[in-house]
């Protein structure tokens, strides 16, 4: 008889070689098709630049003060992001650890969770001006929501048993947390931070979009404003850039935090 | 003599079920005493109360003659899963429940079979070897009660075996008092001095450890006889 055994781990690592030649092939082909068209004539160069166009105008931009625009925008994303992040965590720790709490708390900030975030930024211009602080405060509330339901959840769902052998090594309710609570919690502790960072560089354009001299919203209003396709487009390629930096950051630390877990994902990578 | 620890628990309820009532029990000092009943009888909410997790019962737990009143260093407990801290290495959980001495864990790394993987995490280690760290856990305190909760019911033969021997052995050199609950008559027949049914209330075999198979096995059959009609207890 014939007895064929399938091996794993080379069919794993040959889909691992081909996943960034296939990861790339798409947008590869949709720039090459553009650049074609754009050049061709097919497509109004000023509403579609050809992408070697919108790499020049980067270029160009470089040497005028785009480091400036990149900055300021990452400043407010750090900023907001990690006063929304840091309060998102205080809040929904203290939810997920009193059921009091949680009566009193949650219902106010599942509703607030409700309201659509552009609907914010004109009561924070009535209250703070155009100034920083509304920019700040609207990321801010973007980074803060996914935050709290990652605590909420993390926390809550920490095992029982877990609980248990702190409880019988006489831990104080501090040391519980710190201890215990917080370290189970950290999967989704990470994944609500994760989101919170996507969310906060979304609401930080929402916010320079309304009411800024600088940064990268401010720079596609102004290129939306001088009818300059080509700046928009690079404005919208140094966000995606940035926010797929940042998320692999993120990821990074995730990896090294949580490389205890014995989990699907952890024998994938 | 004042028993090493002395339970009585009269009433004992999961909401409206009766789940204990009327039990004593007493353990001398050194003594090493399982407990055997069919599952359901409250045998596990009985280690809960004399470690002192559970306090919502009418009775009382005394060590030495000393009410206890919650979790107390002088009594260790070993649950029937490892728990172990996935985040922290077999050293440090072992080190858990008090201030880290490098020295004494290594020292109980390498009773319990487990010498130079103190390094390992949770996720690294067999199911055994888990068990073995939890082992190791429970005893770092050096507690004079030692609480287990089916300990090795879920690794293979040969370890529970090598784990028996284990805990026989730390046992005897601690003058530890045991209490062990188990499934396992076999078990229960080769660690303990005595083993006491609980079926509602608690009766008390004495267990014949080292006196030989024919003795062992006509105590087995008795126990097995009263552990029949009350199987649905």
């Amino acid at each position: 008889m014939n007895t064929r055994s399938l091996s794993l781990p080379a069919a794993r690592k040959q889909a691992w070689r081909l996943r960034l030649p296939l990861g790339l092939l798409l947008p590869a082909v949709l720039l090459a098709l553009a650049e074609v068209l754009v050049r061709a004539g097919a497509v109004p160069a000023n509403l579609l630049p050809a992408p070697s166009q919108v790499l020049q105008t980067i270029a160009w931009l470089a040497s005028h003060g785009l480091a400036g625009h990149v900055v300021s925008s990452t400043v407010r994303v750090l900023v907001g992001f990690a006063a929304g992040a840091a309060l998102g965590v205080l809040l929904g720790a203290m939810v997920a650890l009193s059921v009091r709490t949680e009566a009193l708390l949650d219902p106010t900030l599942q509703a607030l969770r409700a309201i659509p975030s552009l609907a914010w930024v004109p009561l924070l211009l009535l209250w703070f001006g155009i100034d920083e602080t509304p920019k700040l405060v609207l990321i801010a509330i973007g980074a803060f929501f996914p935050m709290y339901m990652g605590a909420v959840a993390g926390i809550g769902g920490v095992d029982r048993k877990l609980v248990e052998v702190g409880r019988l090594y006489r831990l104080t309710r501090l040391a519980m947390v710190t201890r215990v609570l917080l370290p189970a919690a950290l999967p989704s502790l990470m994944t609500g931070l994760r989101n919170g960072l996507g969310l906060a560089w979304m609401f930080m354009v929402a916010a320079e979009l309304i009411a800024a001299s600088r940064g990268l919203g401010y720079l596609l209003s102004d290129g939306r404003e001088t009818s300059r396709a080509d700046i928009v487009l690079a404005a919208i390629v140094l966000l995606a850039i940035l926010g797929k930096a940042s998320d692999a950051g993120m990821r990074a630390l995730e990896r090294r935090w949580l490389d205890w877990r014995d989990s699907f994902e952890g024998q994938r990578r | 003599m004042t028993a090493a620890l002395e339970l009585s628990v009269f009433d004992k309820r999961h909401g409206e079920r009766a789940v204990l009532r009327d039990v004593h029990l007493a353990l001398q000092p050194g003594e090493i005493v399982s407990l055997v009943g069919a599952s359901g009888c409250g045998k596990s909410t009985l280690l809960a109360i004399a470690a002192g997790l559970d306090t919502s019962y009418r009775g009382r737990v005394l060590q030495d003659g000393v009410a206890v009143t919650g979790p107390v260093d002088g009594i260790g407990l070993i649950f029937q899963e490892p728990r172990l801290f996935p985040w922290l290495t077999a050293a440090q959980n072992i080190g858990f429940g008090g201030e880290a001495d490098p020295e004494r864990i290594a020292a109980l790394l390498e009773e319990v079979g487990l010498a130079g993987r103190g390094n390992a995490l949770p996720h690294q280690l067999s199911g055994g070897q888990a068990q073995r760290v939890a082992l190791a856990r429970g005893l770092y305190l050096q507690p004079r009660v030692l609480l287990l909760d089916e300990p090795f019911s879920a690794v293979d033969a040969l370890t529970r075996r090598q784990l028996q021997e284990v805990l026989l052995k730390l046992a005897r050199e601690r003058a530890a008092t045991v209490l062990l609950v188990t499934h396992d008559l076999d078990e229960a027949l080769f660690l303990s001095d005595r083993i006491v049914l609980l079926d509602g209330a608690a009766s008390s075999f004495d267990a014949p450890r080292g006196r030989g198979a024919a003795a062992s096995a006509s105590i087995k059959e008795a126990i097995l006889e009263r552990l029949q009609p009350v199987q649905a207890c």
